[in-house]
């Protein structure tokens, strides 16, 4: 039960990397590599914030605009002072690893002792073992103390909802966003930026926008999951950018849909099913050596199988 | 509703993955329980169980998840199974904790007073009232223990031995505070005036408070009372009592006041005078004279038994039992500004003894006779190491771990279960693995590196973590220092000797201008390790130059560009990246003849002229060895971290001439390997 709701409690948190990987990647079609050093900036950030006293929701909102920084500085390096969209964003990511050293101080910062977003919400599940007494739901009613609502859970199942939450309203602002006149355009610059130059639009301040959006919500993740693990780490960036567009395609795949909105539940969906299915086979007592091989099959998975379906259909009904 | 069919098409799949991932999931992480052996294992000398016991059911409830409860816990288990009653076999034990709440603990009688279990045991004076309050109707047999005074707890306990409910028997146990004042005055002679602060609302405070009054009555000493209603109140109180110059504080068995008793100590500290308790096991305390709750919790589990085998409650008794145990803590003298000091005698009587050396804990003495250094422990322990790269650290880590459990005499697949989870560099995987060893209900956590020890202590409140390759656990949020940790988290830590290698840097090379170093910022151990060198490298007066890289492709260009700067040695820091990518340090270094001091055994071989090796593969086999203690019984929160302070000194000769520098004899004599001629 820990490890399930462990297992989906990150997977909602790195759907916000999803999201920011679904931003540049698919809507701007802009290979930003920025979201490694991003990451990190947004947990670094609300870190160091965290551990001088601040308010953990302020601290995770500096951190947002941090991030939202570092991709502007990606957009700006790739539009205005032309350089290859996939090299600004490694410059940024390079430079951004001294920066969040800078940023901590250390390569490592412990918040044990913090008060972070999650653990008001363990605090807000405390408040209410009264009431689930008061309601006759207490532990071991049933019997089965391990699986029904034991206690201790009650924190992580807090923490869970929190997040969920976050993920719900930062969803359904994108779908909201999407379908302004600056989404439609943005999502048009991904589409044919040739097309859209000629409607008026300035396409290196949407790209350099989204841009900022996309390493925001990255940041955002980052900022959540430092607070989740209780530690920030210099190192904790790397290799993101790869997991985030792994959700994305996972999520492609499941949907079967290229409509924003549904996209957007792909990524969640995609997020939530790839460390799933990376609990299970750790679970399974794979080799630790083989952890990430099996990783890419799940990949290689969802990529190919949409195709087999499809193929496998067409030969089972050969008059359509 | 066609708008709604399509956006159910096109979510369905993805839920659906989910829900069977999730199921899947949770199907292989059902806690699986113990099966019953078809056949008593013969070896722990429980075997001898007379046929005549039946399979029981036992419900443990006890009010918080506080040392001393788990203390007494243990206690019970350990006594019942010594009595036939070993869990998982004879025994079906389920235990519950009201997590500190009083509601839950009522909640939980109600449950536990319905007549699935032959026997309840209680612990704590909270749960013994609601216990016998929902059990007054059913009748459920019920025994308590860890509790003050049961006569006074409203539950219709007399003071006779035999005056108790038919259906209930238990041990009270009150705190020996009228002999722990007594022994403050056998620490300091001229003791004239003690402060305490209480909370009037606890009816075991109470008792100790009277009992307080009564000794230093007799004893001539002035008793001065503060009264906290809360644990928010606590500093307060006491820093009025030390405003009426008071030259010790003193702890009753008052729970609010234990609750806020590092604010006690440091105000105590202040003001340099000592605080003593009689409640065993409070971390900078003078010393604490308190009952040996695992002892109390023995004779529980031995009565627990005698109910099970059938007899009669109403024809036991209930009885009042207070084994000592003695804390005595010498490092607190330092505080104190007059002279305090422990008799010998005292030192020689205490359980627990803590000075500079670390804590000293007698055995405990219920051990069965049988059980020798070498025996197997009682079960077989699943033991889980987790790791965030891969790297040769993390293998020699691994190679100590194994070592260090072997040479404790414990065998892997005979005494515990061993299995090894890699995060391959993923920090979230990281977290997966942590949740994934405790699903699996692991009896322990072996964490190598930093971020693991974090991750792990982060999520595990319980189980067991030891941890390894750690340069400074301060700073990880685990540990405040070697003592005061993480309660159920320990383990050995390490650092290069910097200190140690000076003398030798001297003898090497006696006239250095300048000395250069690279260190990793990115690695927490590096840096920790590159600021104690630099401290002691500033003692010796020569410059040092330093260099910081962060990957391995960078490291030959800031040899070089060390080596360009008149240096006479390179004093190599130790960190990952050193390690991994030494022969990019030794050979510019080489062509420009300047010899390297390293920390790592590894890099003798490869062309440093000294190493002074404190390495992974010794953290890894103390780890071992404070993972094997555990194993047999202690508790982690008893076995303070471990540095790593043995040294191994290695020189290359073939090098030394290379660099053009001589190696004086008596270093050659001294060094534990010798390469080259």
């Amino acid at each position: 039960m820990t490890l399930l709701i462990g297992s989906l409690t990150m997977g909602l948190i790195l759907a916000l990397l999803a999201f920011g990987v679904l931003i540049s990647f698919r809507i701007l079609a802009f290979r930003d590599l920025t979201a490694d050093g991003s990451l990190t900036l947004g947990g670094s950030v609300a870190a160091a914030l965290l551990v001088s006293g601040w308010n953990p929701w302020a601290a995770t909102f500096v951190a947002v605009l941090s991030g939202a920084l570092a991709g502007a500085t990606t957009g700006v390096l790739a539009m205005k002072c032309k350089i290859n969209g996939l090299l600004a964003g490694i410059l940024v990511m390079t430079a951004l690893y001294s920066v969040n050293l800078r940023v901590m101080g250390k390569s490592n910062v412990p918040l044990m002792e913090s008060r972070t977003i999650l653990s008001s919400a363990e605090q807000l599940a405390d408040a209410s073992t009264h009431w689930r007494i008061w309601i006759g739901l207490w532990p071991g009613q049933f019997g089965y103390e391990d699986v029904f609502l034991p206690l201790a859970l009650d924190h992580d199942m807090s923490v869970i909802g929190l997040v969920l939450l976050m993920i719900a309203a930062v969803g359904v602002g994108m779908v909201a966003f999407f379908r302004t006149n600056l989404g439609l355009a943005m999502r048009a610059t991904g589409d044919n930026p040739d097309m859209i130059r000629a409607l008026g639009v300035d396409v290196d301040w949407m790209t350099t926008l989204g841009l900022a959006i996309a390493n925001g919500l990255t940041a955002f993740a980052g900022a959540l999951l430092v607070q989740y693990q209780g530690f920030a780490d210099v190192q904790m960036g790397i290799g993101m950018v790869v997991l985030g567009f792994a959700s994305v395609i996972i999520g492609e795949t499941l949907v079967g849909s290229r409509i924003v909105g549904f996209l957007i539940c792909g990524a969640v969906m995609g997020s939530v099913l790839f460390r799933l299915l990376v609990a299970i086979a750790l679970r399974w007592g794979l080799n630790p050596n083989d952890l990430k091989l099996v990783t890419a099959v799940f990949v290689l998975a969802a990529l190919v199988t949409p195709d087999l379906w499809k193929a496998a259909r067409k030969q089972l009904s050969p008059a359509r | 509703m066609s708008k709604l069919s399509t956006i159910v098409r096109h979510l369905a799949p993805g839920l659906a993955a989910i829900f069977l991932a999730a199921c899947v999931l949770l199907l292989s992480d059902m806690p699986r329980k113990p099966r019953t052996e078809s056949q008593p294992s013969t070896g722990n000398g429980f075997g001898d169980a007379t046929p005549t016991k039946k399979p029981v059911r036992v419900a443990l409830l006890q009010m918080a998840s506080q040392p001393i409860l788990e203390d007494g816990a243990a206690g019970v288990i350990s006594a019942l199974a010594e009595h036939g009653y070993v869990e998982g076999q004879l025994l079906t034990l389920n235990r519950f904790n009201a997590a500190g709440d009083m509601a839950t603990a009522n909640a939980m009688a109600q449950e536990l007073s319905g007549g699935r279990y032959d026997l309840v045991v209680t612990l704590s004076t909270p749960c013994l009232q609601a216990m016998a309050n929902a059990n007054k109707k059913s009748g459920v047999p019920h025994v308590f223990g860890m509790v003050s005074d049961p006569s006074i707890a409203g539950v219709g306990i007399g003071a006779g031995p035999l005056d108790h409910p038919p259906h209930m028997v238990g041990i009270g146990t009150l705190p020996p505070a009228d002999r722990s004042i007594e022994m403050a005055r056998e620490v300091f002679p001229k003791l004239s005036r003690i402060g305490v602060v209480w909370n009037p609302a606890e009816v075991n405070s109470e008792i100790a408070t009277k009992a307080a009054r009564e000794m230093c009555r007799k004893l001539k000493i002035e008793l001065l009372e503060a009264n906290a209603e809360n644990t928010a109140a606590v500093r307060e109180a006491a820093a009025s009592l030390i405003d009426r110059q008071v030259e010790a504080l003193w702890v009753g068995g008052d729970v609010t006041v234990l609750g806020a008793i590092d604010v006690v100590i440091k105000a105590a500290r202040q003001a340099k005078i000592p605080v003593f308790t009689c409640i065993p096991g409070n971390k900078g305390t003078l010393f604490d004279l308190g009952a040996n709750y695992y002892e109390v919790g023995r004779t529980v589990g031995l009565l627990a038994s005698k109910v099970l085998d059938g007899e009669a409650i109403n024809k036991l008794s209930w009885e009042r039992a207070v084994p000592p145990k003695l804390f005595v803590n010498k490092l607190a003298l330092e505080h104190i500004s007059r002279d305090w000091s422990f008799p010998q005698k005292l030192v020689a009587a205490a359980d627990v003894v803590i000075d500079a050396q670390g804590v000293h804990e007698k055995p405990r003495a219920a051990v069965p006779a049988k059980s020798t250094a070498n025996a197997a422990p009682a079960k077989k322990w699943k033991l889980r190491l987790l790791a965030y790269v891969n790297s040769v650290e993390t293998e020699e880590s691994e190679q100590g771990l194994l070592a260090g459990l072997k040479d404790a005499g414990l065998l892997p697949d005979r005494d515990f279960e061993w299995k090894v989870a890699n995060a391959q560099g993923d920090i979230a995987t990281l977290q997966s693995l942590v949740d994934s060893a405790l699903g699996e209900q692991a009896d322990m956590l072996l964490t190598i590196s930093t971020q693991t020890l974090q991750a792990a202590s982060r999520r595990s409140k319980q189980t067991p973590v030891v941890f390894t390759m750690v340069a400074n656990p301060f700073t990880t949020g685990a540990a405040t220092s070697e003592t005061e940790h993480l309660p159920n988290v320990t383990g050995a830590y390490g650092a290069q000797d910097s200190e140690g290698m000076m003398p030798i840097l001297k003898q090497v090379i006696p006239n250095a201008k300048r000395y250069g170093t690279l260190f990793s910022p990115t690695e927490v151990n590096s840096v920790s390790n590159h600021q104690v060198l630099e401290a002691a490298i500033k003692k010796t007066g020569v410059p040092l130059v330093s260099i910081g890289v962060s990957t391995s492709a960078e490291v030959p260009d800031a040899t070089q560009s060390l080596c360009s700067q008149e240096i006479d040695a390179i004093c190599l820091t130790n960190s990952n990246l050193a390690i991994s990518s030494f022969p990019s340090v030794a050979l510019p270094a080489k062509r420009s003849k300047i010899p390297i001091f390293g920390f790592a055994g590894s890099m003798s071989k490869q062309g440093a002229v000294v190493v002074l090796a404190r390495d992974y593969f010794d953290m890894g086999h103390s780890a071992g060895g404070i993972a094997a203690r555990v194993i047999r019984g202690e508790l982690p929160a008893s076995i303070p971290l471990s540095p790593v302070k043995k040294n191994r000194l290695f020189v290359n000769l073939d090098a030394a001439r290379e660099c053009g520098v001589a190696i004086p004899p008596e270093l050659v004599k001294a060094a534990d390997v010798v390469i080259g001629k």
